[in-house]
């Protein structure tokens, strides 16, 4: 494959490049795309409560197209759309030349496309999920959700999380290595800091929604009990999903929050106010967004002790956002600032988000919160929050970056009519829900004596005005990228690094090679010549065959034996392609701290075992739940052989220290010591697993299955996941022995080897808890 | 890298912990030091195979403040969890 990209008008390079800019380009229409998707359900939601008892939408329908509407717009379109941004721009704000995974990059995107297209897909196959996006229990079980279609959707959801996954690991090895030479951390723009703390969340938040919707499926699919048990029930997801949910406010508000920060000092011609300290509030929010998930479960009954650390942490949560608000008002004070769109659009944000943050404060109280919970009170709040602030500041760096992006300026008049039409269709369309404070949320219909109309149509008036505003975004966009004039490479005199480079950047983003002093100047010196003079990859095949795999695959195991199996056919295939594939993505030299010894993949893969830290965590913390409220618990031995589980515990151990020994032998180039100590890894493994079916198999003779109760329900699924984990070793080790056995020095793939190594130890690691937790108390 | 010496060293302590494990179930101890030994046990094994199978001894501290950081995070959910129930 050639190493240079396509031209733009090429379908070869929108469907196989790996460059950071076109992958940013494909997130940021492709989000566009379920926006208006995500829209168009909220205005059937505002068409049927228009007028009381209104018929347009029947009960079922509404209940999908809200759920739809809150995971579109929250999943699909608000994070992917900033991330697109994220894309195009951060590796060129730290004057890198592409990310540090340019393939993973594309993998995910692939990955978050076709996960959309699943989740849409869901309405085509019984009904979508109509539970809320919140996706509560028991609503979602299959005794309330039948349709195959929810099995669908949360497939997607599945592949969404992986999409995400590869997205976080990518974005944080590339901020932590790949800044421009002298360019510390503290010298980074804003709008990067804030993607670098939101990826921090997202690497801790999402893999407990991976964990919820896998006890979810089982439960559905295999009869597993987590969530239709009085044990874990309800309580149980809420915990779950929470402790994802409300750091995932952040995770949609942050990027929001540093693009204002970015846009603020350029029209105001002068430095933001206190970026240390709006930086520093930006990371004890994020930390603090971990322990106050609670407080969205005040009135599940909970604790009362548990309710009162919520309320203590809520309120403390919202004490950095004040310090941003205030820095960035402070910015304002005294400013002559140059009312362009993207101010315009950047300063509507934060009155809005001001609205938006002082009603989220009321729900701290568990008196009002009592009152407020489940109305239009929290639906206003919430979208005062993602719409009034994450939308809108968006919509800023789409106006801000895009001459970066095209090369041409958008028309100014129909951009501020954009916003001044958007900004009155919100309030228009939230603030009269404030007064529908006694209106339950997520009804399909109202009465007339219920005196809720007259707000309700005039919310829904603001909703058409509002939607219709984004006809002329894209009626902008369209025709300024045909005809727009030529917008020079730095039209707003921006002192981030993307305005030292042209409109749009080159492959590599800089002619030059930027430096950064230590006061923050930036200097260009030439790029060191290529030693090896071997170019760098644009293009790959496999990302989008390995995605469409994925999806084949996972639409499969849920619809058909034969998609499987074609999914799984095509899998094997291309990520064996993948990873056999001569691609050519370097660590230039580079500002790297604190990770200089530590390469880009050997920190990818660090990054990975994290995140699996807290789907694993979220697994046995619904076992131990579950288990601490049953009455009573099988006694060890009693349920499972403690034989079995000891065998495989000496054989987990005795195969990670095989996979130590290959390192070693690879060390010293000694091949056969490392096919040897390969093969003896690769058959201990297959010993685990044959040893864990036999286990099973006998529990199956006894008449213990997935749904035998919660015993039975969590060792199956568990010590499956990690069955599963054991597996995609094996796989592994069978690569690497077909690798070694080639003609290069077995040298040069101890690399590799360690990497399996750090994985399959990690796998060590969770069965050594298991054990115990499982046989022995 | 390390020597053979140390491998062999940790591996059998991983084993040994593992036998001590399975002794433990068979004493007359009270059930909850029972479950704070044997879990305190498969802590030490873990903290032994990430230290020095992983190596992270060697690696930066920023490394291991990666792999904390989910830990302690892990912890809050499991604590607070397992204490919001009213029993």
């Amino acid at each position: 494959m050639s190493h240079e990209l396509p031209p733009l008008w090429s379908i070869k390079r929108w469907l196989f490049s790996t460059n950071h800019k076109d992958i940013g380009v494909l997130y940021l229409v492709t989000s566009l795309y379920f926006f208006f998707a995500g829209g168009v359900l909220a205005l059937l939601m505002r068409t049927q409560l228009f007028m009381a008892e209104n018929v347009v939408l029947g009960a079922g329908a509404y209940n999908q197209a809200v759920t739809m509407h809150g995971l579109i717009m929250v999943l699909w379109f608000l994070s992917p759309f900033a991330f697109g941004f994220a894309n195009y721009l951060v590796p060129i704000q730290i004057g890198a030349k592409d990310m540090a995974f340019p393939r993973i990059n594309a993998l995910s995107y692939w990955f978050y496309l076709v996960s959309g297209i699943m989740a849409l897909s869901s309405f085509f196959f019984g009904s979508a999920p109509d539970g809320g996006w919140t996706l509560y229990a028991p609503l979602t079980s299959s005794t309330y959700s039948p349709a195959i279609g929810f099995n669908i959707a949360a497939m997607a959801l599945l592949l969404f999380v992986g999409s995400i996954t590869m997205g976080t690991i990518n974005f944080i090895v590339t901020i932590f290595r790949m800044r421009a030479p002298g360019m510390k951390l503290k010298h980074m723009p804003m709008f990067t800091w804030s993607i670098f703390i939101t990826v921090g969340m997202m690497l801790y938040a999402f893999p407990s929604l991976l964990a919820g919707i896998l006890i979810l499926l089982a439960d559905r699919t295999l009869g597993t009990m987590f969530f239709s048990s009085i044990e874990g029930g309800s309580f149980l997801w809420d915990h779950i999903f929470w402790f994802f949910g409300h750091p995932e406010v952040y995770i949609v508000l942050f990027p929001t929050l540093g693009i204002i920060c970015d846009i603020i000092p350029t029209f105001t011609r002068r430095p933001l106010y206190g970026k240390k300290f709006i930086v520093g509030a930006m990371i004890v929010a994020a930390i603090v967004s971990f322990i106050v998930w609670g407080h969205h479960m005040f009135i599940t009954g909970m604790n009362p002790d548990i309710i009162k650390l919520f309320t203590v942490s809520t309120i403390a949560v919202s004490l950095p956002f004040d310090v941003i608000v205030i820095a960035v008002i402070e910015s304002l004070v005294r400013s002559k600032i140059k009312l362009k769109a993207p101010a315009l659009f950047a300063l509507g944000a934060i009155a809005l988000f001001v609205i938006g943050g002082i009603t989220g404060v009321f729900n701290a109280s568990v008196a009002l919160d009592y009152h407020l919970r489940g109305t239009y009170w929290v639906v206003s709040h919430f979208h005062y929050i993602m719409v009034g602030t994450s939308l809108i500041g968006l919509m800023g760096g789409l106006y801000y970056w895009f001459p970066k992006i095209t090369g041409r300026l958008y028309n100014e008049k129909i951009a501020r009519l954009h916003f001044y039409i958007s900004f009155i269709g919100i309030n228009l369309l939230y603030f009269p829900m404030f007064a529908l404070y006694d209106m339950p949320r997520r009804i399909s219909t109202y009465s007339v004596e219920s005196g809720w109309q007259s707000l309700n149509s005039l919310a829904t008036i603001g909703a058409f005005v509002f939607g219709l505003a984004q006809l002329l975004l894209i009626y902008n966009l369209v025709s300024s990228m045909r005809n727009g004039a030529s917008s020079g490479s730095d039209p707003w005199r921006g002192s981030s690094l993307e305005w030292a480079t042209d409109s749009p950047p080159s492959a590599h983003n800089f002619h030059k090679m930027p430096t950064v002093s230590s006061s923050g100047e930036v200097k260009f010196v030439n790029y060191e010549a290529e030693s090896d003079g071997v170019a760098e990859t644009h293009l790959s095949y496999w990302p989008i065959i390995v995605a469409f795999a994925a999806f084949v695959f996972l639409f499969g195991v849920v619809t058909s034996w034969i998609i499987l199996q074609f999914g799984v056919g095509l899998g094997i295939i291309g990520i064996y392609l993948y990873a056999r594939e001569n691609f050519v993505a370097k660590e230039p030299k580079s500002e790297k701290w604190p990770f200089e010894k530590v390469n880009n993949m050997k920190l990818g893969v660090w990054i990975f075992l994290a995140s699996e830290i807290i789907f694993f965590s979220a697994l046995l913390g619904a076992y131990i739940f579950v288990r601490a409220n049953s009455a009573s618990w099988p006694a060890p031995g009693e349920f499972l052989s403690l034989q079995h589980g000891a065998i495989n515990t000496f054989i987990l151990l005795t195969s990670s220290f095989t996979a130590i020994v290959a390192l070693m032998f690879a060390k010293t180039n000694s091949r056969r010591g490392v096919v040897a100590s390969l093969l003896l890894t690769l058959t201990l493994g297959i010993v685990f697993i044959i040893n864990k079916m036999s286990e099973w198999f006998e529990l199956f003779e006894h008449g213990f299955v997935f749904s035998s109760g919660l015993p039975a329900s969590s060792y199956f699924l568990i010590t499956g996941v990690h069955g599963g984990h054991v597996l995609i070793g094996l796989f592994i080790v069978i690569f690497l022995l077909l690798r070694t056995s080639g003609k290069k020095p077995v040298r040069e793939h101890s690399a590799g080897i360690e990497y399996f190594g750090l994985y399959w130890h990690f796998v060590d690691i969770v069965w050594v808890f298991l054990f115990p937790l499982f046989y022995l108390i | 890298m390390m020597k053979i010496g140390v491998y062999l060293i940790v591996f059998g302590i991983l084993m040994g912990t593992t036998i001590a494990e399975l002794l433990l179930v068979g004493i007359n101890i009270s059930r909850t030091w029972l479950i704070i030994s044997i879990i305190g046990l498969a802590g030490v094994k873990a903290v032994l195979i990430a230290v020095f199978f992983q190596h992270l001894k060697d690696e930066p501290k920023a490394l291991s403040t990666l792999i904390l950081l989910p830990l302690l995070g892990a912890t809050a959910f499991l604590v607070i969890s397992m204490t919001s129930v009213l029993l």
